[in-house]
């Protein structure tokens, strides 16, 4: 060998040693399938400069114990969290989740999102991905099929479910069984319908009571049209998918659902491609949609590779990264600013979300859930029981209200 | 050096034979149930640091309402769920291996239709349950539509009553072959002559079964009843796939498996004191439950051989 050769074989060896040095490959845990492409595109465009993304996918069903487990022997170097501090406590306490580097500027995102990433005292650990809006969906050919307009009123809705079923469509389509449903969808939404915000905030801080006349509509609304016979015949037989399918096939007209089953990767237009799909509030005294921050990428405080970890969150709050987003998962992104959205079905949700939407979160609420009997467990079981027929809205009301109670929740005092 | 006397050499030979089985067993059951031991005194949530909390666990398992009366409820269904299968694998089993004993013709044929779930995976045959008894499902779609016998969907997995003894029949279902081979093959190794004997005392063919097959058989029973106890009592497959960690509707399926899981990792996204410690504490009590059974039944078993 020469010693010219020698030279080339040793840049050679240099360069490609500095490729390995700036390619550094961390893994995403999640649980959203539609994110699969979002993070595809961004390493092989290498969007985060000299940073790929090894996005790994847990079905939801199997998230927290297998992000639990691989925590405890290092696990990925980012994942995603559910919102609000009732998730993120146990993983604050272990120091697997750190306070947010003061590096990652959040000024630009939407400040009603950022408590997705936030623990009981306000500190900032993650950055919050998507806005989220539930509501009720609806399967606007049946609706033109059968001439309805969107229900303005609760009794417009009425009428207009008891046209549904003359025509032999079940008007609400019910996933009784998942009981995660009854609680961050329903519970949320009909709150959000008939409850103004200020009484729905009453709930987190204690000042209004789980017995007041308030609340309990939001349940006898829910059990008034099971009893009119609006509900499809086995509430508690369908799960969430039996639902969709119902609302897809055209079998059923509505549902209480979230937006994302009206995104481009839904199996809903795996059943009807042509399916078009429309939003309302439930139409009461409040009228407004639910709308939530989703949940928030984490960075695992024991990971190796802190600064590359840090230079992806920072990627996730830069409208490059909403308009990636709005574009391909089909979601709100939390990106506070002007973007743009292309989607004429994603702007029709930014517009309910930016001038119609409910800022009260029970669901998230730590107050209400910092406890067991949690109030999502309560309102889970609660709307079982109420659709199984075996308890009146009051009783149920009362329920609610002694579960919280008995671990002496923010309200105790106040409602006994 | 003396000769090995045979009784020292029997013994050594017996040691030889146990060591492996045993040191696999060791390693395998023994240990993690003392690892499991450990576990149950402290507070964990899977991630971090545990706090060590004496028998709190147990404590709040025996006497706190909401962990006692889930733990009540779970293992009260878990029992009425054992019973479901238990009956329903003996019984059917029993007939089933008769005729298949039979000489009936085709009896390979059925033989292996019988045979054909037990290889399934439990998830496949849990899918499978949920395509049969959704309200649009098979069942449904046959009774409503195709005959006009019933005059709505019957809720099966929504149906607070129903719920739970269609996940057992499902379960029966799906291992029913493993019962009906070890019956089958209890019945191959009844003595001839015995029936014959019986046969010329003018015995009718149901005495004949009472007085010479079934004595032969009740090993076979209860070797059933004891594998299927330890499955029914720890696993709970079905359960999770199917009714999720909630085990609704209203708890209606929960069972020990299923709590042991929601405690360890929840059951929603507000669940927060989720608990190692309480989880092991949970198994350790079920084991301890089950056990006498199960030894009872093991070593009846033995004496009868």
């Amino acid at each position: 060998m020469t010693a010219h050769t020698g030279k080339l074989v040793l840049a050679g060896l240099m360069a490609s040693f500095a490729v390995e040095a700036a390619a550094q490959d961390l893994t995403l845990y999640s649980w959203r399938e539609q994110e699969i492409p979002l993070w595809e595109h961004i390493s092989q465009n290498n969007l985060i400069d000299g940073v790929t993304i090894n996005f790994v996918r847990i079905p939801a069903d199997n998230y927290d114990n297998k992000l639990r487990i691989d925590l405890q022997d290092g696990g990925p170097d980012l994942f995603q969290g559910r919102a609000g501090a009732a998730w993120l406590k146990s993983f604050v306490d272990a120091g697997i989740v750190a306070p947010l580097d003061g590096s990652i500027d959040l000024s630009g995102l939407a400040a009603a999102t950022l408590s997705a990433g936030q623990g009981a005292d306000g500190t900032q650990y993650g950055v919050p991905f998507a806005v989220q809006m539930e509501s009720i969906l609806y399967n606007k050919g049946v609706f033109a099929a059968n001439g309805i307009e969107e229900p303005k009123t609760l009794d417009e809705l009425k009428a207009a479910a008891d046209t549904l079923k003359a025509a032999g469509v079940t008007p609400f389509s019910f996933g009784g069984r998942s009981g995660w449903w009854l609680n961050q969808v329903v519970g949320e939404v009909m709150t959000a319908g008939l409850m103004d915000d200020a009484t729905a905030q009453g709930l987190i801080d204690g000042s209004v009571c789980f017995t007041d006349e308030a609340f309990v509509e939001t349940l006898a609304t829910v059990k008034g049209w099971m009893d009119a016979g609006l509900m499809n015949a086995a509430p508690l037989a369908d799960d969430y998918g039996a639902m969709r399918t119902a609302v897809a096939l055209g079998e059923a007209a509505m549902m209480i659902d979230g937006a994302w089953s009206s995104g481009p990767s839904s199996p809903m237009y795996e059943i009807d491609p042509t399916l078009e799909i429309g939003f309302m509030p439930v139409p009461g005294k409040n009228g407004k949609v639910y709308a939530f921050g989703d949940g928030s990428y984490l960075a695992n405080a024991n990971s190796e590779h802190a600064e590359a970890v840090n230079k992806v969150l920072a990627f996730t709050t830069t409208k490059e990264f909403a308009e990636l987003f709005a574009g391909m998962v089909g979601e709100l992104p939390v990106y506070g600013g002007d973007y743009a959205i292309e989607d004429p079905r994603l702007a029709e949700i930014a517009g309910l979300v930016a001038n119609n939407s409910a800022s009260a979160t029970p669901f998230f609420a730590y107050a209400l859930n910092s406890g067991e009997p949690s109030y999502g467990q309560l309102v889970a079981d609660g709307y079982q029981e109420l659709l199984n027929g075996s308890i009146s809205p009051e009783d149920l009301a009362a329920k609610i209200q002694a579960g919280l109670n008995s671990w002496g929740y923010v309200g105790a005092a106040n409602c006994q | 050096m003396a000769k090995m006397s045979y009784n020292r050499k029997a013994n050594l030979q017996r040691i030889a034979l146990l060591t492996p089985g045993l040191l696999l067993f060791g390693i395998f059951n023994f240990l993690p149930l003392v690892a499991l031991l450990g576990l149950s005194l402290v507070n964990w949530p899977g991630i971090g640091d545990a706090d060590f909390v004496g028998f709190e666990n147990f404590r709040k398992l025996a006497r706190e309402p909401y962990y006692r009366d889930q733990f009540v409820n779970a293992l009260v269904q878990n029992v009425w769920m054992f019973v479901l299968i238990i009956g329903a694998m003996l019984l059917l089993g029993s007939a089933l291996a008769l005729l298949l004993s039979f000489g009936t013709t085709g009896r390979g044929a059925y033989r292996a239709i019988y045979f054909l779930p037990y290889p399934l995976a439990g998830a496949a045959v849990a899918f499978l349950l949920d395509l049969m008894v959704q309200p649009r499902g098979a069942i449904n779609t046959f009774f409503v539509k195709t005959m006009g016998w019933w005059d709505a969907p019957i809720g099966f997995l929504g149906d607070t009553d129903l719920a739970l003894p269609t996940l057992a029949m499902f379960y029966a279902w799906h291992r029913m072959s493993f019962a009906i081979v070890l019956i089958l093959s209890a019945i191959v190794g009844v003595r001839v002559i015995l029936l014959e004997a019986a046969m010329l005392d003018g015995a009718s063919r149901w005495r004949m079964l009472k007085a010479v097959v079934f004595p032969v058989l009740a090993p076979a029973f209860v070797l059933i009843t004891v594998i299927v106890m330890v499955d029914v009592f720890n696993n709970a497959d079905y359960t999770l796939l199917l009714m999720g960690p909630e085990a609704g509707p209203l708890r209606s399926t929960d069972v020990l498996g299923t709590f042991l899981f929601r405690t360890s990792f929840g059951g929603s996204a507000t669940s927060v004191n989720v608990n190692f410690g309480m989880a092991a504490a949970i198994g350790l009590v079920t084991a301890l439950l089950i056990l006498p059974a199960a030894l009872f039944l093991a070593l009846k078993n033995l004496r009868k051989d």
